[in-house]
């Protein structure tokens, strides 16, 4: 295999891609939507959510109690209702979240010591949202229980009781904000689009217009043709890349914590495999509609399992597995643990293991699949 | 024959050629089959909010009765397995090589203070470059760690029933009421948004798709050239992928009954009704991407523009109710997002047509407002 002629090919796709201008912009649009949605729109955290308040006993410790609520969870001013029906109604039509439910014997009971619970409807069309809702509120409530309430005179039955709490330390994301892990695993999603559909789809373009016999008429080799095609894709990817990371940096102050320049090794390797994966799928397609399909089916796990958007680890043998072989996996990875942890060539060499691993063979049988079916 | 008859005819013929064509396209047709296999089964198995046997890592610097009945306490839940570590130097190795997220530290003076009736404080160092485990990690061991004292084992128990015994004074206890979804199950939650999202994805994307390719290889023209009317050669296309769709959505409903004993709360017959509307606006929003679409390459890229933030924003996989008042306004432009409220509402809350007119009429509104774009583009192009 010879650099020159692998250059010369991707030359010549260089100008056919200069050419397809809506292409190009529409691939260079995603980084923006993503820095948008993801950094801005998407959240766990529970500051915007609506909630209700029924509250039974209109007494100054019950508003106290809400109040308190409000400002420890950061969430918005309750809406005030007076039955149990409006709560549930809340949920049901409006699609709230939660709602809290002060009984009339609320102050009653706390000050003759014992305890008074209050209920938390939660709406379980909203699962994870609606748990989160509901540990902040808990976790509020004890805290108002040990804060709020009002010394007795039998005040030492609290102090000796002792408490088994919990000082927690976030590490690599001390704010806790979700943007942090997503935005830092988004290359991985966008190059997986952009590489997986792009290569496979330009290689069966050229297949089906007949241009790809005459390029196997010349001395090329196929593995010089098939990486000739993919390099200025990863060009493209590169700008990708660097439009997501500028503006992460920017707009919300995501600094890559370890070597940028391993992470960019990274996703070089991470490109050319996901490239070669996608020419090896390819390989089987026909025609462009087919490639396109084809790529799909192997992109959507590849961004569902893949530890991009939730976590990998409880996941059962069989994804588990399917998620091993996926380049995705290794490239999220690796960039979540070089751009929040700062992790250096050791940690992520498995990850570059995998991915050249990946690349080679894939190429190899992508040549092999073509070579046989060209008879 | 009338007129409608005549027309009727030419369109059966249409459906019968792309059917010919669909079944001689094995490859194709083995894809649109699987994809919403594949879709269903990970996301079903995938998506999930609880955990067991996750790695933790303690350093117990006190190793006395106490601490060990605490960590038995702890491993006894499932939720949690203990990797013990010597020194504290390991912790940030242990980090590194992901051999845990989370990490508990335990001071040395544990059971001196237990005994002297102080408060004790144990150290949780969370990985949170992954923000959803860390906040469930944090969660469960503060609910653990503040019923250890009270000596109350806390037994592996259904979310829902996780009531910790209070301390025996004046606390206020929240008591968890779960609606809708009492076994706060991941898989209920996300059956319903994947019926939308697989009738988006087999609408817009491969009518989009099919469509211009049929431009691309010419055949259009010559479907033009024939007695057939436009409207005929578009109805023609884009039925046999709604019909597909619709088998898909009945796949899935059956899938999530056998496979997962899921069954809608509400009306399965309503579900069915409601869907072939968002339906139908996914095959005029992938003919109208089509009629804009210069190449096939083009019209991916364009159905994956209009795909992608409607799933973002539409609640499917990130809920709407968390997020800021402009994104939240922005959702209710998307079609999926009604949708959605009808499948959640059916599946979940077992509401009825009496609750859901509302968004049905929105969806209506869309369908009105795509075919009539679609249409008016399509007469543009001749």
């Amino acid at each position: 295999m010879r650099l020159r002629n692998i250059l010369a090919v991707t030359r010549k796709e260089t100008r056919v891609m200069r050419h397809d201008h809506g292409l190009v912009a529409a691939i260079l649009i995603q980084p923006i939507l993503y820095l948008v949605l993801f950094g801005m729109a998407i959240t766990n955290e529970v500051t915007n959510a609506e909630w209700v308040v029924y509250d039974q006993s209109h007494t100054d410790l019950s508003r106290r109690l809400v109040s308190d609520l409000t400002s420890l969870t950061a969430l918005q001013e309750p809406q005030f209702v007076n039955s149990e029906d409006e709560v549930i109604d809340f949920l049901r039509r409006h699609n709230g979240l939660a709602g809290v439910i002060i009984p009339w014997n609320f102050d009653e009971k706390l000050m003759r010591g014992q305890e008074s619970p209050i209920q938390m409807l939660l709406n379980g069309a909203q699962t994870s949202s609606a748990l989160r809702l509901a540990n902040y509120i808990s976790q509020a409530a004890a805290t108002f229980s040990l804060t709020q309430l009002p010394t007795r005179d039998r005040s030492e039955q609290r102090v000796t009781l002792p408490r088994v709490s919990l000082e927690k330390r976030y590490w690599y994301n001390p704010g806790l904000q979700d943007r942090f892990g997503l935005l830092s695993t988004m290359p991985a999603n966008l190059l997986t689009q952009v590489c997986l559909m792009l290569a496979s789809v330009s290689l069966v373009l050229e297949r089906e217009r007949g241009t790809f016999e005459q390029l196997l008429a010349t001395p090329l080799s196929l593995s010089e043709i098939m990486l000739g095609k993919i390099l200025p894709y990863v060009g493209v990817g590169f700008i990708a890349l660097g439009m997501l990371m500028t503006g992460s940096y920017l707009f919300y102050g995501i600094v890559v914590k370890g070597s940028l320049l391993l992470l960019l090794a990274v996703a070089l390797v991470f490109m050319l495999a996901t490239m070669a994966f996608g020419i090896f799928f390819s390989s089987w397609a026909q025609n462009v509609q087919q490639a396109i399909f084809l790529g799909f089916f192997v992109m959507f796990p590849s961004i569902i399992i893949t530890g991009i958007l939730v976590p990998t680890d409880n996941y059962p043998a069989f994804v588990s597995f399917l998620s091993h072989c996926l380049p995705a996996r290794y490239f999220a990875h690796a960039l979540r643990a070089i751009t929040l942890k700062g992790a250096g060539l050791a940690e992520v060499s498995t990850d570059l293991l995998f991915l050249t691993g990946f690349f080679v063979v894939s190429l190899a049988a992508a040549v092999r699949v073509t070579k046989a079916k060209l008879g | 024959m009338t007129r409608l008859g005549a027309k009727l005819s030419r369109l059966r013929t249409l459906l019968w050629r792309e059917f010919i064509e669909l079944r001689r396209d094995q490859f194709t047709l083995r894809i649109l089959v699987l994809i919403p296999v594949l879709q269903l089964t990970l996301m079903a198995y995938a998506i999930t909010t609880d955990f067991d046997h996750l790695p933790l890592c303690v350093l117990d610097r006190a190793r006395t009765r106490e601490t060990r009945q605490l960590l038995s306490d702890i491993a006894a839940t499932g939720y949690f397995s203990i990797r013990p570590l010597t020194e504290a130097d390991e912790v940030s190795l242990s980090f590194g090589r992901e051999r845990c997220r989370a990490a508990l530290l335990i001071p040395p003076d544990f059971s001196e203070l237990i005994t002297n009736h102080k408060e004790v404080r144990l150290g949780l160092l969370l990985d949170a470059s992954d923000t959803t485990l860390a906040t469930s990690t944090e969660g469960f061991l503060t609910a653990i760690v503040r019923t250890f004292y009270t000596h109350t084992r806390l037994e592996r128990t259904p979310l829902t029933d996780r009531n910790l015994r209070p301390e025996a004074v004046g606390v206020v206890t929240p008591v968890r009421r779960v609606l809708f979804n009492p076994t706060l199950s991941g898989t209920a939650y996300t059956l319903p948004g994947l019926l939308g999202m697989i009738c988006l994805f087999l609408t817009v994307f491969i009518t989009a798709i099919a469509l211009v390719r049929e431009r691309e290889t010419g055949t259009l023209e010559q479907l033009l050239v024939t007695p057939v009317t436009s409207t005929e050669v578009v109805l023609g296309k884009i039925l046999p992928f709604g019909i597909v769709a619709m088998g898909a959505v009945i796949f899935c409903i059956g899938a999530g009954w056998l496979l997962f004993d899921l069954v809608p709360v509400g009306s399965t017959l309503l579900l069915l009704a409601v869907t072939p509307i968002f339906l139908l606006i996914g095959l005029a929003q992938g003919l109208l991407i089509s009629s804009l679409a210069r190449s096939s390459v083009d019209a991916v890229e364009r159905s994956v523009l209009t795909m992608v933030p409607q799933m973002m924003l539409s609640d499917f996989l990130f809920p709407l109710a968390l997020m800021s008042q402009p994104f939240r306004t922005l959702g209710e432009i998307f079609p999926l997002t009604h949708y959605l409220r009808v499948t959640r509402g059916i599946y979940l809350k077992g509401q009825g047509f009496v609750e859901l007119w509302p968004e049905i009429a929105v969806l209506f509104f869309f369908l009105v407002l795509f075919v009539t774009l679609a249409s008016r583009t399509i007469k543009k192009q001749g």
